[in-house]
């Protein structure tokens, strides 16, 4: 664990020695500080280990452009472990030590919900989530113990569930069983998915919780199986996840398998064996495609050495964007500043801007002469709405030849018609 | 669908009863409670993975089962070498520190001893989980509504031969006997012309052994991970206590106990509250009866 953290330290301070190094970097006396938490090891570490760069390249692309009201930007990162309690312990760190303005993390809803409530909403710090997805982050927000200062640059799982339910009926299923992670995430996802796959005219046969780290998921699994279900909806993580669903195949049950974005992982498919998974019908945050993707794909090859593949970079790499913006946008760095500027620099009014350093130095320009700007990220449109969410499309992913690949995008429209439908 | 349940708490409840017996065996003999035991587990179970690894995986099986003989050969050197991995921490650490009189000393150290064999397996083996076999049995009837894979009866038989083969071992033989009498009293054994030192060095051989085909039967039935000894620690400990710390063949109906119990939860409350069964009903054992169901009357 520890020399992962040491080289991904060593990945950031080579990016920083790079960044000075470039021709184009203005040589800027001063640093601004922003915090990160992310599950750079535990059940999601496969995927906080690549989210993690597309944060890291946003923070090059900010520096190369002149970097924030003219300071350096830096990125302070802690692993969370994919644990709520050591997440809690990295933020308070980052907030009471370093004093930043804006964390950006974490990944996991569970990890994101326990820093928020206990540290970045008392305390008033921004928290902008590549990730999280779970409903709940909507109702606290709408209870007003957010303050407002939580944001997340995913759409809800109000819409990954829907869009869930839908693709399960486009594919013909009528009986579908949920086995589901006890945590915001899965219990949120879990409650969307089967309240309109009823709407939609499906059966939910069974609805399973399951914790992390059990001994086995033998009675979990053999309880999913009663009923009859033609496939089972499974949401949770690799770690666990890869037990669970080898667990599922070896008590006999359909090999027709509903995944959301949490596993969307070539090495959860690996693991459990791409031969067993008959038919997989997955979901994940989409990307519109905005010309900000083309120049983060070129950027990231530059940059790492190889394409961008995991879901969520571009939403780690439009958080970070979006903090650098509402800092020059406010002329300043507190947390303040941030929150009432992110919505000033998004939305659809102005002059939109892209990804990339380029962009960035007309956006600073256009705010310099007082001109209205919004930032098109790399992962979709980013209109906040009053609770912090944004609203997209999903993407639909399946398995081709045993690889991972997303196959569509199912669009805001189609997904709205199906919320509409009572 | 009862009997599905009951099935599946066997299979974990076999796991669980040899780790605890070697557990319960340290207890007795060493008098201490050593929460390295489950590394020892985690161990045994990436030293099988190792010698399978040698034979080029897994290939030719034995009938119906997903291994072939490397594998059990694997079994005896994963027992081996985790035996020899207990006594290197006998004589590293536990050796030194039993010349003091304070039990908690040794407790504490070995859960020291624990973190440090968790972490060594992450940096030599990786945090990722691991499988001896890529392929997934697929569940059989065996009996009207109960469906196994051939691979959880042959961990449940194994476990069976084992515990016979440890009731023997410990009735019929010299070493077995002589056990029992420095569990029963060190002081008094050894006034009687027995090696306490050499019984020692065999309860460790024993209980890492079993420790180890514990952890193999766990990852051929779930997965290897690295933290998957101490994950099941908890569930060591509650059994050897529900089954009265310090009897073998409590810790084996306490194993059972507890895996049955889990699993059977599942029809009555949400799987969700699964985990809090085992410690509940060890909770109410211990005040019905304080020293456990096979435990002798608390000195």
């Amino acid at each position: 664990m520890k020399s992962r953290r040491i080289t991904s330290s060593l990945v950031a301070s080579a990016i920083m020695g790079v960044a000075a190094l470039a021709p184009l970097a203005v040589q800027a006396k001063c640093t601004t500080t922003i915090g990160s938490v992310m599950a750079l090891t535990g059940s999601l570490g496969a995927l906080g280990q690549s989210i993690a760069k597309g944060a890291e390249l946003a923070v090059d692309t900010v520096n190369k452009a002149g970097g924030v009201n003219g300071c350096d930007l830096k990125l302070s990162m802690l692993d969370d472990q994919t644990s709520p309690a050591v997440g809690v312990s990295a933020a308070k760190q980052l907030v009471d030590i370093h004093q930043v303005p804006a964390i950006v993390g974490a990944l996991s809803s569970g990890v994101s919900m326990a820093i928020l409530t206990s540290v970045t909403a008392p305390g008033k710090v921004v928290q902008i989530s590549p990730s999280s997805t779970s409903p709940s982050f909507t109702e606290l927000a709408k209870s007003g113990k957010t303050g407002g200062y939580w944001f997340r640059t995913t759409p809800s799982d109000a819409l990954q569930g829907v869009a869930m339910a839908k693709l399960a009926r486009e594919n013909g299923l009528k009986r579908v069983a949920v086995l589901y992670l006890k945590n915001p995430y899965g219990e949120g996802l879990a409650g969307k998915f089967s309240e309109y796959f009823k709407k939609l005219g499906g059966k939910v046969t069974a609805s399973v919780p399951y914790n992390p780290k059990q001994p086995s998921y033998r009675s979990e699994v053999s309880s999913a199986l009663g009923g009859d279900p033609q496939a089972v909806f499974l949401i949770g993580y690799p770690g666990d996840g890869t037990t669970v669903a080898r667990e599922w195949i070896s008590s006999g049950g359909p090999q027709t398998f509903l995944l959301p974005d949490g596993l969307e992982s070539q090495k959860f498919v690996d693991d459990v064996g791409a031969k067993y998974m008959k038919k997989v019908l997955g979901t994940a945050a989409g990307s519109v495609n905005t010309p900000s993707l083309k120049t983060f794909d070129s950027d990231f090859q530059k940059q790492f050495g190889n394409p961008p593949t995991q879901a969520y970079m571009t939403n780690a790499y439009d958080a970070v964007m979006v903090i650098a913006l509402a800092m020059d946008k406010g002329h300043g760095t507190s947390a303040d500043t941030v929150k009432n500027n992110i919505r000033g620099i998004s939305g659809t009014a102005g002059t939109a801007i892209y990804a990339g350093a380029g962009q960035y130095e007309k956006a600073l320009k256009l705010i310099k002469e007082g001109k209205r700007i919004h930032y098109v990220g790399a992962s979709g449109e980013l209109t906040f709405d009053k609770n912090g969410d944004v609203s997209g499309p999903m993407a639909i992913w399946t398995l081709k030849d045993k690889k991972v690949v997303q196959d569509r995008m199912m669009s805001v429209s189609t997904i709205n018609k199906v919320l509409m439908k009572r | 669908m009862i009997a599905q349940y009951l099935a599946n708490g066997i299979v974990l409840g076999s796991s669980i009863a040899l780790g605890a017996v070697g557990l319960t065996l340290t207890y007795n003999i060493l008098n201490f409670a050593n929460f390295a035991h489950g590394s020892l587990l985690s161990w045994g179970a990436y030293f099988a993975w190792l010698v399978v690894l040698v034979f080029g995986g897994v290939q030719s099986t034995i009938g119906p089962l997903s291994f072939g003989w490397p594998f059990i050969l694997a079994i005896v050197a994963a027992a081996l070498m985790a035996s020899v991995l207990a006594l290197v921490l006998d004589w590293l650490v536990f050796r030194v520190l039993r010349k003091s009189n304070i039990q908690v000393t040794l407790v504490i150290a070995s859960f020291g001893a624990s973190l440090l064999l968790r972490n060594l397996i992450v940096v030599v083996f990786g945090p990722e989980p691991q499988y001896y076999s890529d392929n997934i049995q697929i569940a059989q009837p065996i009996l009207p509504g109960v469906r196994t894979t051939p691979d959880e009866l042959f961990v449940v038989g194994l476990a069976v031969v084992l515990v016979i083969g440890l009731h023997l071992f410990l009735t019929r033989t010299r070493l077995g006997k002589a056990m029992r009498a420095v569990s029963d009293n060190a002081s008094l054994a050894q006034v009687s012309g027995i090696n306490v030192h050499n019984v020692v060095r065999w309860t460790w051989v024993v209980g890492g052994s079993l420790a180890a085909v514990a952890g193999v039967m766990f990852g051929l039935t779930v997965q290897i991970l690295p933290d998957m000894g101490f994950n099941l620690l908890l569930f060591l400990f509650s059994a050897a206590i529900l089954g009265g710390i310090g009897s073998i063949y409590g810790a084996i109906l306490g194993g059972l106990v507890i895996g049955i119990a889990a699993d059977l939860s599942v029809l009555f409350i949400s799987p969700a509250y699964k985990p809090a069964v085992a410690f509940i009903l060890m909770i109410v054992v211990l005040l019905i009866k304080p020293s456990g169901i096979l435990g002798e009357k608390v000195q």
